[in-house]
């Protein structure tokens, strides 16, 4: 089993998501620079869509009873602030992957916030964006929690178990019911958070609906 | 032919025999479907209706006196929803047509039994349809013929007491004073219990009893999917044919005292429910049946349609069912007198919306077994505030509807009935007809929840939260109801078959 640390998963969920930007449905958007207040939600679902590789439509549906797309931006707009708004201004001026590549510079002020927005659209929780950037500091990778050369050098008792890491809980907050219940990661795996599902009676027994069904936009 | 040729042949056609005898054994499919399916036998009961116009033009310009339906009686039932034609905003649009549907179907389903347009109190169509008793019979007994109106069984002690036009309430079923899962009992500000009833039209009867679901037996061998039938307005190039579909009523009654919540003399105590002779039936109490006066204030209907295989939601309550909490925040409830509320006691005596003690058995209730007629009532009073559903869209479009249509009620009780919503499938699989296979079978309920304060009382919202597949809605609920087949298998969004004996 290849091994996954927390920052990897962070990194790749991030990187993954950066270059899934194909295929998903980009809307024209008004000509003025700055976004107007009705504007920014439809603004933060198309970037959305463009960090997390899944179609606008399916984020945000033209009929949408739940509405978790709201709950992500208050969130996102609480924790990002002025960050927030600067990366909806320059979405607005450019939707490209370029911009979105931008934001994902291990150098950019918006690059915890936009695993922040990733991982609330796929986990349904909101990790503040310093609490991620404090969580990477920590990781195996940084100089500090970098196993001693002894450590390394002892053959472990069980061959398939890495060498002693350092782990730390990553601490985040369900944002609401409803987004615990919407989290795609359970779309992606064609399966249901615990303690909600809306498949048929007797799901369990068969072959789960195709993965297209759970992540394509019904046209 | 030689004898080796001869053989040859019996042999072949035995073999033949064989193998059509194996081609022949049922598999899982969908059976029953009726109109435009050309592959399946139609069994069922569906037949060709003229459906009425149920398009809504303008919510803001509607006029019922102008609209057909409302005096056709049962023929103004629709066949199903359309979005309302004006408007930019789609999700309006559908909520606007859908609400638009249900005061429809109400006003249809509520008119009277003897054909005239809804007006003067009379026993009504929908009283009219099978009740889940005399369907789902002891042993598994097939039930009685359709029949217009459908006579009650009449249990052999109630056969003195029973008088031609009554609803028999069964007591001796749990689902007639307790909640969906047992979720509690609901007492009037009379220490009455609210009880419910459970009926169905003709279509979904016949499809039961021509797929033998009315027993558990039949259900154990029943072969394929449960599909009942579906109503077409022929708006759909798919689906040309107009007929009704499967229709199920949940309908909910308080016991009206004669002469103290009502009086057919007296001016200032004019009947404002809808009213009907009840019979109580408690088999196991001294006296198994009991006359009593039901006013109506809770209206569930679930109507299955071609383009909502999730069926569509309706709910109407009477208008002096509960206060809402904007209105008791506001003072607003002073004065009024409501059948599930007392506002003249403080939240610190009448905390809102608790279940009441146990035992809730009509049978076991302390300090006596309940009795309406000798007043021995429950000591603990319901104190209910109404909690959701937090729309969408602003409380008086739905209030537009409701003042539209109790203008053209006024003067009689039915314009002291609301429509609360319409909960129906807004994704596009809504028109699939294997929901079953979808990763959401429920296909995004709007609005996500919905609860009738009489008949789900206690899994509404707590004010703008609700907790999926924990706060009521009729549809994610519906979505697990299954039959009595091992194993289950999906029962087409009623709970209706898993009575069976």
């Amino acid at each position: 089993m290849t091994e996954m640390s927390r920052r990897t998963l962070l990194a790749s969920v991030a990187a993954t998501a950066a270059t899934a930007a194909f295929g998903t449905i980009t809307i024209p958007l008004p000509a003025s620079a700055e976004p107007t207040p009705g504007q920014d939600l439809e603004l933060f679902v198309q970037l959305s869509a463009k960090l997390t590789g899944i179609d606008a439509r399916k984020l945000a549906p033209s009929i949408d009873p739940i509405g978790v797309k709201s709950e992500y931006f208050a969130a996102a707009k609480k924790a990002g602030g002025a960050t927030f708004d600067s990366m909806l201004r320059d979405f607005k001026a450019s939707s490209t992957d370029e911009t979105i590549a931008n934001f994902l510079k291990p150098d950019s002020d918006t690059l915890y916030l936009a695993r922040s927005i990733i991982l609330a659209w796929y986990l349904g929780a909101w990790y503040e964006p310093k609490t991620l950037k404090a969580e990477v500091l920590r990781a195996p990778n940084a100089e500090a929690n970098k196993p001693s050369a002894a450590e390394a050098s002892k053959p472990s008792a069980e061959p398939s178990k890495p060498s002693a890491r350092r782990y730390n809980l990553v601490r985040c907050h369900i944002i609401s019911p409803a987004t615990y219940s919407q989290g795609w990661v359970w779309r992606v795996a064609q399966a249901h958070p615990m303690g909600y599902g809306n498949l048929e009676f007797g799901y369990w027994s068969k072959e789960p609906p195709p993965l297209d069904a759970f992540i394509k936009s019904e046209s | 032919m030689s004898r080796v040729e001869l053989l040859a042949v019996k042999i072949t056609g035995v073999l033949g025999i064989a193998v059509l005898l194996c081609c022949a054994v049922p598999t899982k499919s969908k059976v029953g479907r009726t109109g435009g399916d050309d592959q399946q036998p139609t069994v069922g009961f569906n037949p060709s209706v003229h459906c009425p116009d149920a398009t809504l033009a303008d919510l803001d310009k509607i006029n019922p006196s102008v609209i057909p339906g409302v005096t056709q009686g049962i023929g103004g039932l629709p066949c199903d929803a359309q979005a309302e034609k004006s408007g930019t905003d789609l999700t309006a649009r559908l909520q606007h047509g859908f609400d638009y549907y249900s005061w429809l179907t109400f006003i249809a389903l509520n008119s009277p039994a003897a054909g005239a347009p809804l007006g003067k109190d009379a026993p009504t169509v929908w009283e009219g349809y099978k009740q889940l008793p005399d369907v789902m019979l002891p042993a598994g007994m097939k039930p009685a013929d359709w029949s217009d109106p459908n006579p009650p069984v009449v249990p052999h002690q109630c056969v003195d007491s029973f008088k031609k036009g009554m609803m028999i309430i069964h007591l001796e079923m749990e689902e007639t004073y307790n909640e969906p899962f047992k979720s509690g009992a609901l007492f009037d500000q009379n220490g009455n219990y609210a009880l419910f009833v459970i009926l169905m039209n003709r279509p979904m009867f016949q499809y039961i009893v021509n797929h033998s679901l009315y027993s558990r037996r039949g259900q154990e061998i029943f072969p394929d999917e449960v599909d009942f039938p579906n109503g077409s307005d022929g708006s759909h190039k798919e689906h040309p044919e107009q007929t009704v579909g499967a229709v199920m009523v949940k309908a909910s009654w308080r016991v009206l005292r004669p002469g103290v919540d009502f009086d057919l003399n007296n001016p200032k105590l004019r009947p404002k429910f809808h009213m009907i002779d009840g019979l109580l039936y408690q088999p196991e109490a001294p006296e198994p049946c009991r006359q009593v006066k039901l006013g109506l204030v809770g209206f569930h209907v679930g109507h299955k349609t071609v383009t909502r295989q999730q069926w569509i939601w309706t709910t109407f309550e009477h208008h002096d069912n509960v206060p809402t909490q904007e209105e008791v925040d506001g003072g607003l409830t002073k004065g009024r007198q409501y059948s599930f509320y007392n506002p003249d006691c403080a939240v610190s005596d009448c905390p809102i919306n608790q279940t009441p003690p146990w035992p809730w058995q009509p049978e076991k209730l302390k300090p006596a077994a309940w009795d309406p007629i000798k007043h021995h009532s429950s000591p603990f009073k319901s104190q209910i505030v109404r909690m959701g559903p937090s729309p969408v869209f602003a409380d008086d479009d739905v209030g537009k509807l409701n003042k539209a249509f109790h203008n053209r009620l006024r003067g009689t009780v039915w314009e002291n009935y609301d429509l609360i919503t319409t909960q129906w499938p807004s994704a596009p699989c809504a028109n699939n007809p294997n929901p079953g296979s979808l990763p959401d079978a429920t296909c995004a309920p709007f609005p996500t929840f919905l609860a009738n304060t009489t008949l789900e009382t206690f899994s509404q919202q707590d004010k703008d939260t609700g907790v999926p597949l924990a706060t009521s809605s009729c549809i994610s609920c519906h979505n697990n109801a299954t039959t009595q087949h091992r194993p289950a298998t999906r029962s087409d969004f009623t709970f209706i078959l898993e009575k069976a004996k």
